[in-house]
């Protein structure tokens, strides 16, 4: 059971909270309860006064690879699992976007609430905005409680919590009632009476002030450990016994301002109906000695899908080393899932979102179409319907905006509908389950499949394309399809890379020798029945081994048991006869691969030994920011060129350097342009290769760029060969750069 | 200000930050993430350069991420959730150190939402710089929207309200960005028109204008609108702050000879200039076109009869609809409209239906035969991946991405000619 309690801060709403789950708890329940409040004090009477890190500040302080459930959930009285969300300074921030964040990284991290026989939200209530409204969720809350004082300003809290509410409901049943936690002895329930009435709402707790719950305070105690025999702990039992039962369920029905201000303060007052109320005698004093049972501090009960590295391994480098993030997962998502032919990708959010998008993807659809005459639909015309979010939506919630794109979507019929948010979306904690649940019913044979994205509050770009990839595409395969014939798939293509078609069609041509056919590309320009059929494949390819490609194969390897080819796309001739050898193996066909690169072989021979003597003992520097240059250093090598040094950047999309040529060249990684600079000045190489020809160098230099994906195939890295060559012999210093002042 | 079929077209967010960026020596510093940043720092470096250089190494500052325009604080998660209060204390000095003279911090889209104060930060960074701070650029709302009300912002900031000596035969051209297809050809174009009838212009707002020239925009004796939908805001701030007068002639943009001969007889007749010289200049044009034209159409029977698909904002649609449809015979077989008002959009439609075209008007229709097409190549990029081979004339960004070096421009005489040679070897390509 999952209970969300919700009230106006300052009322008491953490005290009811820690002792129902020590009630609970003393009823032999399991149970986990998550503190939503900033001021993050909910579970402190349950830890005996200890202050924990907040889920917010673990998260910004801690490494995601390192980040553990475990660090985050602490074992408090009577064994209940106690975590704080936290939250921002009063006045800068977004409390609620805290919550939401609390909430992902928990379902990041694979926290089994199924583990508890009762989980308790204890939730600020006084603004019920997007964020605070997450424990609302259908999949969060089973039973909604609302605690009030008598005052007006908590009842009005309690009423707008109804709003809340009914807002997620409709005219479903959640509410289990009012508690109603008494601020004084002198105070009057009977607004609180007349308004649950007015709401058709039990009271099913009243609490009376009682002198106990200071004194168990000052000792760090909840009122049920530090005085088990009380009336506050009998009521506090019989509360949780209650609650822990089946029991009738309410539906909001919350009450305009003026009705609330008439019920509240009536001219005259009517009496108030009955409701179910457990209520206590007066405060006769205090109790026994606050001593209790001893209780376990160590975090013993942490649900065992607590793994760090299971969730860390879907991360995208950025996320993965917390470096500032490159571009957002809403643009990485879009740009992947609009390559699935027949689906329509719903992207909800401002237009700005939607536009800047599709100017990632349009960019190498307009290239290859205007340099190389490639007509690719996917990228001139992508399937995007952006739900325009506007000033009302973010205000006033966008579900109603989305389930009508949804429906504008499936009007054309699709095969597959994806749904990507932008940053307002998830900063005002919109809930695209809520209109997918609605829209799948309506339409139940078209799978309508939510990525996680939210901008960038969900990563950056690299983590949009591993979300789409994994939640969108992945979630198509069916796992009842098995391997026929010589088959593969192909993993992790770039679909911004400018030359994306070419290589495939390039590495279509080599396995077409082989008698291999491609089975799926995952994903590029691929149907819904490819994705559907993924498993037909026996063996799988990644186009680049690089932190995404290796996120794509941890994947399957570890839900599908998908093989692997141990190399990526092969660029210049060891890597491609390497890649052929392998391929033609599993399918037995190594003589087809060794007639393969034979055939090649003398023309590549041939090719070097013309530029041989241009370059030969040639001094080269690379500066780069991919980490596998062998097919530059193949081809450097096989021309006799020196290479002196090797620098790498910091890149976005990977971390781990790797060449088959170790030791030949010095090589130096977190490289940057003053180290650049430094080492020109020193080696003085003959030229320089960089992915972007810098303009300021301490020194005249020739430089060449070379490109963040390379050509595949046997002759990939030879084709700078014949540049090179030439570019030695043109002057170092070309006249139009004298002319850079502005 | 309305928009139809653009569901993937820019917003005010992206017209709030070009509206800023078209100013030569202002600069914005966006607090927001980098997937903002990234497009709207390449837009602005691409379509006004101020630096020589795309090495992303000689821009590796903190917040630059290897681009020389619109640094950001690179929101994330946490800063959602906790404020970029750290971020912003330290961006907006390390951004004033290069020496702009105007800067403004524009939140993104979700930065809006949390609420962080930015006139705060900058009083307290104590900057030397004019600083503007554009909160909130809307959601969803015009493109044109938000690059009025960020320019005006910035005229706020930099333009004195105290009433200055008009200069007579002095313009200001109002409504024009970089974001418009070869603004900078535009602008060439239009002061070339002007001046041939004695006047000068004295700012572009705001294309390629700079701080000195917006401050001293209240002493141009009339506010000339080149795109209308670009400039009512503005001229409304012009005529109401800074107590000039303000002149929107003809139909919409000068596009096509007809449009900028009754354009610049319009500025001339306000400013009691002789329009002579110009209406010379445009028969010279006209007789160029007649010869190209008349050549062309022998060989081809072309272009009149060519179906054209346009999508172009309102005070350029109607012009070019008009002209390709009068002067050059072409039939409009779908037309679509960008930011426009509510006035353009009944003109067009009246236009269309006045020349038995009504049925082009927010039409799609998939077997419709389509010769050439006018527009963004997003637009024009949706025949192709329907397999027509259209013929295209990028009017709008995005555009093909050829190298520009010599000026090219849409409005005036010139504009007409290179509208005229697009279509003719486009037309002759596809043929």
């Amino acid at each position: 059971m999952k209970i969300a309690v919700y009230g106006k801060g300052g009322i008491g709403k953490s005290t009811v909270s820690a002792n129902l789950s020590a009630a609970l708890a003393d009823a032999g329940r399991r149970v986990l309860q998550i503190g939503c409040d900033p001021k993050h004090d909910s579970t402190r009477l349950l830890l005996n006064g200890r202050v924990v890190t907040t889920v917010l500040d673990y998260m910004r302080d801690v490494p995601p690879a390192a980040q553990q459930l475990a660090d985050l959930l602490h074992t408090g009285y009577g064994g209940v699992v106690c975590a704080e969300a936290g939250g921002p300074e009063p006045g800068v921030g977004c409390a609620g976007r805290g919550i939401l964040s609390t909430f992902a990284f928990f379902e990041r991290l694979g926290l089994q609430t199924d583990a508890f026989d009762v989980v308790l939200y204890d939730v600020l209530g006084d603004v019920v905005c997007g964020g605070f409204a997450v424990p609302l969720r259908r999949e969060y809350a089973d039973v909604v409680c609302v605690v009030t004082s008598e005052e007006f300003m908590s009842i009005y809290a309690a009423n707008n919590i109804l709003r809340g509410v009914l807002n997620f409901d409709g005219g479903g049943a959640r509410l289990a009632g009012l508690i109603l936690n008494s601020r004084g002895r002198g105070e009057d329930p009977a607004p609180v009476h007349r308004f649950a009435g007015a709401v058709g709402l039990p009271i099913i707790c009243h609490i009376p002030r009682s002198e106990h719950f200071r004194a168990a305070e000052a000792a760090h105690r909840t009122v049920v450990q530090a005085y088990p025999l009380s009336d506050e702990s009998r009521l506090f039992r019989a509360l949780a016994e209650a609650i822990g039962e089946p029991q009738p369920l309410h539906p909001a029905r919350p009450l305009s301002d003026a009705a609330l201000e008439r019920t509240v303060f009536p001219q005259t007052l009517r009496r108030a109906p009955a409701a179910a109320v457990v209520s206590l005698p007066a405060d006769d004093g205090p109790g026994p000695d606050p001593g209790g049972a001893p209780f376990d501090q160590r975090p013993a009960s942490v649900p065992a899908a607590s793994a760090g590295s299971g969730a860390a391994g879907r991360l995208s480098k950025s996320m993965l080393f917390r470096e500032p993030l490159h571009g957002c997962a809403f643009t990485g998502a879009l740009s992947t899932l609009t390559q699935i032919r027949g689906a329509v990708t719903v992207a909800h959010g401002p237009r700005s979102c939607s536009h800047i998008a599709a100017r990632t993807i349009l960019s190498s659809g307009i290239h290859a179409y205007t340099r190389k005459g490639l007509v690719l639909p996917r990228q001139l015309a992508p399937a995007v319907l952006s739900s325009d979010m506007d000033e009302g939506v973010v205000i006033y919630g966008g579900g109603e905006r989305l389930l009508r794109t949804l429906r504008e979507a499936m009007a054309a019929g699709p095969e597959a509908v994806f749904v990507v948010t932008a940053c307002p979306s998830g900063v005002i904690g919109d809930d695209p389950a809520a209109a997918v649940r609605e829209i799948r019913s309506d339409f139940p044979d078209t799978p309508v499949l939510v990525i996680s994205t939210d901008g960038n509050i969900r990563g950056d770009y690299m983590q949009g394309v591993i979300n789409a990839c994994l939640e969108g595409a992945a979630a198509l395969i069916d796992p009842a399809v098995t391997h026929r014939g010589r088959r593969v798939n192909i993993l992790a293509e770039k679909n911004i890379a400018n030359n994306a078609a070419a290589n495939y069609a390039a590495i279509s041509d080599l396995l077409g020798a082989l008698g291999v056919a491609v089975n799926c590309r995952f994903v590029r320009d691929v149907d819904v029945a490819s994705l559907r059929g993924f498993k037909g494949a026996a063996l799988n390819l990644l186009a680049y081994d690089d932190h995404f490609g290796r996120v794509l194969r941890r994947y399957f390897q570890d839900h599908h048991g998908a093989v692997f080819a141990a190399h990526p796309f092969p660029v210049g001739f060891t890597e491609t006869e390497r890649w052929l050898g392998e391929i033609g193996s599993f399918f037995g066909r190594h003589a087809a691969a060794r007639e393969l690169a034979a055939a090649h072989r003398g023309r590549y021979d041939a090719a070097i030994q013309r530029f041989h003597r241009h370059l030969e003992g040639k001094r080269l520097m690379i500066v780069s920011y991919i980490h596998d240059v062998d097919w530059i250093l193949e081809t450097a090598f096989d021309l006799g060129m020196i290479v002196e040094k090797v620098g790498i950047l910091n890149y976005s999309q990977d971390h781990l350097f790797r060449t088959r040529f170790q030791g030949r060249f010095a090589l130096e990684t977190d490289y940057g342009p003053k180290k650049r600079d430094a080492d020109l000045s020193r080696i003085r190489p003959d030229l320089m290769l960089c992915n972007y020809v810098p303009k300021q160098l301490p020194v005249a230099q020739h430089v060449d760029s070379i490109p963040l994906c390379p050509d595949v195939g046997f002759y990939g890295g030879l084709a700078y060969a014949r540049r090179w060559a030439a570019l030695l012999k043109a002057p170092i210093w070309e006249g139009w750069r004298d002319d850079g002042g502005r | 200000m309305a928009a139809d079929s653009m569901e993937l077209s820019p917003d005010g967010f992206t017209g709030a930050i070009l509206g800023v960026e078209g100013i030569r020596d202002a600069a914005v510093l966006l607090n927001g993430p980098t997937g903002c940043k990234f497009y709207h720092g390449a837009l602005s470096d691409g379509r006004f350069p101020r630096d020589s250089s795309m090495d992303p190494l000689q821009f590796s500052d903190e917040f630059y991420f290897g681009q020389p325009r619109v640094p950001a604080t690179y929101l994330d998660d946490h800063d959602y959730v906790f404020g970029a209060t750290a971020k912003l204390e330290k961006i907006l000095p390390r951004v004033a150190e290069k020496g702009h003279r105007l800067i403004a911090v524009v939140n993104s889209p979700g930065a809006a939402l949390i609420g962080d104060d930015l006139e705060r930060f900058i009083a307290a960074a104590g900057l030397p710089v004019p600083c503007i701070a554009v909160e909130s650029t809307g959601f969803s709302s015009g493109f044109a929207k938000g690059f009025q009300a960020s320019v005006i912002q910035a005229l706020q900031r930099l333009a004195p309200r105290e009433p200055v000596p008009a200069q007579p035969r002095q313009v200001n051209l109002v409504g024009l960005s970089i974001f418009h297809r070869h603004w900078e050809g535009d602008v060439h174009e239009l002061r070339r028109l002007l001046s041939l009838c004695g006047i000068g212009v004295k700012t572009v707002l705001s294309a390629g204008c700079t701080t000195a020239e917006l401050a001293s925009a209240g002493a141009a004796a009339l506010n000339v609108t080149v795109h209308p939908e670009f400039a009512g805001d503005l001229c409304d701030y012009l005529g109401d702050s800074l107590g000039r007068p303000v002149l929107a002639p003809g139909a919409g943009a000068p596009i096509g000879f007809e449009e900028t001969e009754r354009w610049i007889t319009g500025v001339c007749r306000s400013l009691d200039a002789d329009p002579a010289p110009a209406l010379a200049d445009i028969r010279r044009a006209r007789r160029r076109a007649y010869d190209a034209l008349s050549r062309f159409n022998a060989l081809t029977g072309l272009p009149k009869g060519a179906a054209a698909a346009v999508r172009a904002d309102g005070g350029m649609l109607l012009p070019l609809v008009a002209w390709l449809y009068r002067y050059l015979g072409m039939v409009p077989a779908e037309v679509w409209m960008g930011e426009h008002t509510r006035a353009q959009a009944d003109a067009l439609e009246k236009f269309l239906a006045e020349i038995g075209c009504a049925d082009a008007w927010r039409s799609r229709k998939d077997d419709r035969q389509i010769d050439i097409a006018f527009g963004g190549e997003d637009f024009i990029s949706r025949f192709r991946a329907r397999g027509l081979p259209v013929a295209g004339v990028d009017i709008a960004l995005p555009a093909r991405g050829d190298i520009e070096i010599l000026h090219r421009c849409q409005v005036g005489t010139s504009g007409a000619l290179w509208l005229l040679e697009s279509i003719l070897n486009g037309l002759m390509a596809a043929a």
